[in-house]
């Protein structure tokens, strides 16, 4: 429930700030640089969303409609294994060749090498499933599967933000009975889910709370959610296993001081969203139109003809490596002057890092030590 | 012809539709945020004068308190007697007020106050002189006096508390010995009969009571003085910093000196006023007064730090003691509980009065910017393929670079007749290029400021807008002369207009008068996109005569006027307004001379600079484009105010100024075509365009370089 402006304040001077919910700098661990502009590119994928690798070793892409299968010498050779009405998102191996994929505003679906595909999950207790934001094998064979709104498509997720939707689900999909379960409801745009290491527990990130939070699948705390990092710099997408210990965290876009206090003002924002055509709201995006019509925020200004690194960024790549505990460890940036912006997905297979840069239509590959360091 | 749109710079998704609704326009709205009390409290309180805003509050509050509480208070005797009491002791509040604000401190004042009423009294009864001379001997014996407390302080080194109290301990003892050697024959003696006397004690000047008339005299002259005279301000100057006064050159010493004899002559003239009265040979006057005096300083906003007080402020604070003793005398209540009622009062005010001091930079910080509502109708459209004069294209791509790297913001350019090409840079220096490619480059001027719009005049002289400066002219040979920077002031405003801020651009008439706009009264040049935000009507049109080297305000509540352009014919002036995004036509000869009439409106971008082009038109250049959600935000002020409350300004939604283009506009005010660089590498803002000889040179306020394209069949203009 959004308070009047007003009464936020009050509540302010009265009871003070419950939590830290100030942007933190990039600081630390988060320190700019500018590595994720030189990890090699694999290739453009229009509007890539995620990647996969399946056991023999070839990658599978979903990117705008469809899902593309590469293999080969650079994974050159590349062919599309199925189309959808909807864009492709997260992808996930069941038992290690079956591939399933979320489509937006039509739900979980299987890829089948003879190219039927077949809706798997199209509903949830009778309602549609159009905004699966993540898939996961848990232990015992169930499916789990994020949902970031239950009121709009996966491709909507800004009007989301603008409309503070916290209607998220989390879904527990029983295969063998064909039945989904609700495990959690009323979350902020959950955005992505991973297993843990030891498959005791479920990761999820959540990206209008910016936070990392666990969900307990077995042990004495089973069936508990609690946040593992909140706060976060920016708007969190994808998380993943590293092999040698730790996750791959993806932040999808930085939060902003201006978006922060868009939010608070209601008035303007419901105008805003009725009458101006969403590329060029106040808001977080995957990627920079460098349009005069996007809304400029003072820092972005271009002095003797160039653009700032620093600039309040409407768009930014990070990829942040979390330890076990979920401490940040090691950040990859691509700053306000660079173009590998909106970092949807990040998946290590072997000593490879796969970085899905939504923003600007690519996949990136970067080689991770093989002692596990970066 | 220009260049083909291709699509590799100007990709068309980029540059869809941009409003999906219609919006209605609040013209109610409109004029009812155009009036803002805000607006006038925090120009009030940014005035000097609202220092003492608190001091003055308590003197109100507690004479208004006294004379509804206590009977008797407001009768005519009662404040004729009053104000007598006040005059004698305001006058020592004024002189310890001088020496505190020259960094000191005088404990010596009552000691001298009894010492000079008693050597009054002793000189009239005893020795018999005119009291006139009297007069003149005491007061002299007051500067005397005051003079030892100086010499003490400035050449012996001795710190003001210690040296004055020693010289109220020699001065108290000095009147107590008089006392016991003379005590005794004064008794036999009857009371002084002067003429001059009583009229100093109990008389008046045309009605009004002797000592009131001195102490309007004093406090005219003291404030006059301290506020306007060389002397005042080495005053102040050394109580602010000793140190830097000394560097600045100033005789600390004397000044010093000088302060505590006008400490000892305003307390030999408040004693004069006090002896002529009540002719008490008493050595106990004025016992404790020093601390009373140096409360009522304090009370009335006179800094103990010095170098901070007036004398208006000394008579607030004597005010204010005079009529809280006077109150509670009549109250009948006893001495004890005064001190204690007059401590507390003290500690309240004081309390109050530093925060106040301390915070109200930061109130007028936070309520001085007031935006106001305006209403834009969606922007015409500027997508590529559209069939519109606005459609981007690349024609400013690939212009040739003048000056790369070596100028730094070049607002205006200009070219002379040998196609030597000068522009403003923000480092307030005037370049010249010269050579075949414009490779030569050397400094013209250095002026200062933020050299923005320039012009030749008729005898081949450079004027240009200085912002933050005014107008000035430069001649061939680089020789700088200021023209003007003050107009005529408004007199109705309580910012003073009389200023130029932000000199933004100009024209030359026909007849040779100059017309240069000010884009805002109320802004410094580099805090313009606070005026951006505010939207207010804070800018004017100013016309300099170089004839008379008279300056006057032609247009006045102009939201900021930016480029100026005298039309072709010579009868009318085009005023660009940057945020309204339109262009004003102002006729200065012809049948509708004085009329002033909206030439084009609704363009899609800010306007800057106008120029005339050589075919007849003109060209106008927008320094940056309408963002939908900008255009929004003008139609909701308290969204704005709040973003540039809660935000840093690094953070604020500012105008798209990344994106610029320059367009031209017929004798009619239809748009012909526009010229862009949607790349926004080779000209991000785009402030102004200049032609000459078939080529069109492009400046920008924020851009490292100068850029040239040539024209489809230009000439001169």
């Amino acid at each position: 429930m959004e308070l009047p402006y007003w009464l936020t304040i009050l509540r302010e001077f009265a009871v003070g700030e419950k939590e830290h919910t100030a942007i933190p700098p990039l600081d630390g661990p988060l320190a700019p640089n500018n590595r994720l502009e030189e990890f090699a590119s694999v290739g453009v994928f229009h509007e890539i969303n995620d990647v996969a690798c399946s056991a023999s070793n070839e990658v599978f892409v979903s990117a705008g409609n469809s899902v593309v299968r590469c293999w080969g010498e650079g994974y050159r050779d590349r062919a599309v294994v199925a189309e959808f009405s909807g864009s492709a998102g997260p992808l996930a191996f069941l038992d290690g060749e079956r591939l399933l994929v979320c489509v937006s505003g039509v739900g979980v679906v299987e890829v089948s090498s003879k190219a039927q595909n077949k809706v798997l999950i199209g509903e949830v207790l009778g309602a549609p499933l159009r905004c699966a934001t993540a898939l996961a094998v848990g232990p015992g064979g169930a499916l789990y599967v994020t949902e970031g709104s239950i009121n709009c498509s996966a491709d909507d997720w800004v009007w989301s933000l603008m409309k503070r939707d916290r209607s998220g689900r989390l879904i527990r999909y029983d295969l063998s009975a064909r039945r989904g379960e609700v495990v959690r409801e009323g979350m902020p745009f959950p955005n992505g889910l991973c297993p843990s290491a030891d498959n005791a527990s479920l990761l999820i990130t959540q990206a209008w709370d910016h936070s990392v939070n666990r969900y307990h699948l077995e042990g004495p705390r089973r069936g508990e959610f609690e946040a593992v990092r909140k706060n976060l710099v920016g708007y969190p997408a994808g998380i993943s296993v590293a092999p040698e210990g730790g996750y791959w965290l993806s932040v999808f876009a930085l939060r902003t001081q201006l978006v922060e206090f868009l939010l608070t003002q209601r008035a303007f924002r419901d105008e805003m969203m009725r009458t101006v055509d969403p590329l060029y709201w106040i808001r977080p995006a995957l990627r920079t139109l460098n349009s005069g019509l996007e809304p400029l925020q003072g820092g972005a200004i271009k002095k003797l003809g160039r653009a700032k690194p620093w600039a309040p960024p409407r768009s930014y790549g990070l990829v942040v490596k979390l330890n076990q505990s979920g401490e940040l460890l090691e950040s990859f940036h691509s700053r306000a002057d660079g173009v590998r912006h909106g970092i949807v997905s990040a998946r290590q297979f072997g000593d490879d890092l796969f970085v899905c840069c939504k923003g600007n239509h690519e996949l990136l590959r970067y080689r991770v030590k093989s002692d596990g360091g970066i | 012809m220009a260049a083909e749109v291709t699509a590799a710079t100007v990709d068309a998704a980029r540059w869809p539709k941009t409003w999906v609704a219609p919006r209605t326009r609040g013209r109610w709205k409109e004029l009812r945020w155009r009036a803002s009390a805000q607006l006038v409290l925090g120009e009030l309180l940014e005035k000097q004068w609202m220092e003492p805003a608190i001091p003055l509050a308590v003197l109100i509050a507690v004479t208004a308190s006294f004379v509804i509480a206590v009977p008797g208070m407001g009768e005519f005797d009662n404040v004729i007697s009053t104000l007598r009491e006040l005059s004698e002791f305001a006058l020592v509040v004024i002189g310890m007020g001088i020496v505190v604000i020259s960094g000191g401190i005088d404990l010596s004042v009552g000691s001298m106050f009894a010492l000079n009423n008693y050597v009054a009294l002793l000189l009239g009864l005893i020795v018999g002189l005119p009291m006139w001379l009297t007069t003149l001997l005491v007061l002299g014996l007051g500067c005397l006096m005051g003079a030892c407390n100086g010499v003490l302080v400035a050449y012996l080194k001795a710190k003001p508390f210690l040296a004055t109290m020693v010289a109220l301990l020699v001065y108290r003892g000095i009147t107590n010995l008089l006392d016991e050697h003379f005590s005794m024959s004064i008794a036999t003696k009857g009371t002084i009969q002067d003429p001059f006397w009583t009229w100093l004690g109990t008389g008046s000047v045309l009605g009004v009571p002797t000592a009131i008339v001195f102490l309007i005299v004093v406090v005219l002259v003291g404030h006059v003085m301290l506020s306007r005279s060389r002397l005042g301000w080495h005053i102040t100057a050394v109580g602010a910093s000793r140190k830097a006064a000394r560097h600045a050159g100033i005789d600390v010493e004397r000044v010093l000196l000088s302060s505590y004899v006008f400490s000892g002559l305003l307390t030999a003239m408040a004693a004069m006023l006090y002896a002529s009265r009540v002719n008490s040979l008493s050595p106990y006057t004025a016992l404790g007064m020093e601390f009373t005096a140096l409360t009522a300083a304090v009370l009335g906003g006179i800094s103990l730090a010095g170098g901070n007080g007036t004398v208006p402020r000394a008579l607030i604070g004597a005010a204010t003691i005079t009529i809280l003793s006077k109150g509670l005398l009549l109250m009948n209540v006893g001495g004890e509980i005064y001190t204690l009622i007059q401590a507390m009062i003290l500690l309240l005010v004081v309390g109050v009065d530093i925060k106040w001091a301390k915070n109200r930079a930061k109130a007028i910080q936070k309520i001085y910017i007031n935006p106001t509502y305006l209403h834009f109708e969606p922007a015409p459209s500027i997508a590529p393929n559209d069939n519109s004069p606005f459609a981007i294209n690349d024609r400013l791509s690939n212009s040739m670079p003048i000056g790369l790297g070596v100028v730094e913001g070049p607002e205006d350019v200009l070219l002379d007749a040998q196609g030597r090409l000068y522009t403003g840079d923000r480092r307030g220096w005037i370049w010249r290029f010269s050579g075949e490619n414009f490779d030569r480059a050397e400094i013209f001027a250095k002026i200062g400021g933020m050299p923005l719009g320039m012009q030749w005049d008729k005898n081949g002289n450079l004027i240009i807008c200085i912002g933050g400066m005014g107008l000035y002219g430069v001649d061939p040979l680089g020789r700088v002369t200021k023209l003007t920077d003050e107009t005529n002031r408004t007199w109705y405003r309580l910012k003073d207009d009389s200023r130029l801020r932000l000199a933004d651009d100009l024209d030359i008439a026909p007849d040779g008068k100059i017309y240069f706009s000010e884009a805002s009264v109320r802004f410094e040049a580099h805090d313009w996109i606070e005026d951006g935000l505010e939207g207010r009507r804070n800018g004017r049109l100013i016309c300099y005569d170089p004839a008379t080297k008279t300056t006057r305000t032609v247009l006045k509540r102009l939201v900021f006027p930016n480029g100026v352009a005298v039309s072709h014919d010579g009868n009318s002036v085009l005023i660009g307004q940057t945020w309204l995004c339109r262009i004003l036509r102002y006729w200065i000869a012809g049948p509708k001379k004085g009329e002033v009439e909206v030439f084009v409106e609704n363009l899609p971008g800010y306007v800057d600079n106008i120029n005339r082009a050589s075919d007849g038109n003109y060209w106008v250049a927008l320094v940056g484009i309408r963002s939908p959600v900008f255009d929004l935000a003008y139609a909701h002020p308290r969204f704005r105010r709040r973003m540039m409350k809660r935000i840093p300004r690094d953070e604020w939604l500012y105008p798209s100024m990344n994106y610029g283009c320059i367009i031209k506009i017929t004798e009619k005010g239809e748009v012909l075509e526009s010229y862009w660089d949607p790349t926004g590498n080779a000209h991000a803002t785009v402030t102004s365009m200049r032609e000459h000889d078939g080529f069109l040179y492009i400046g920008g306020l924020n851009n490292n370089r100068v850029g040239r394209i040539k024209l489809a069949g230009g000439g001169r203009p």
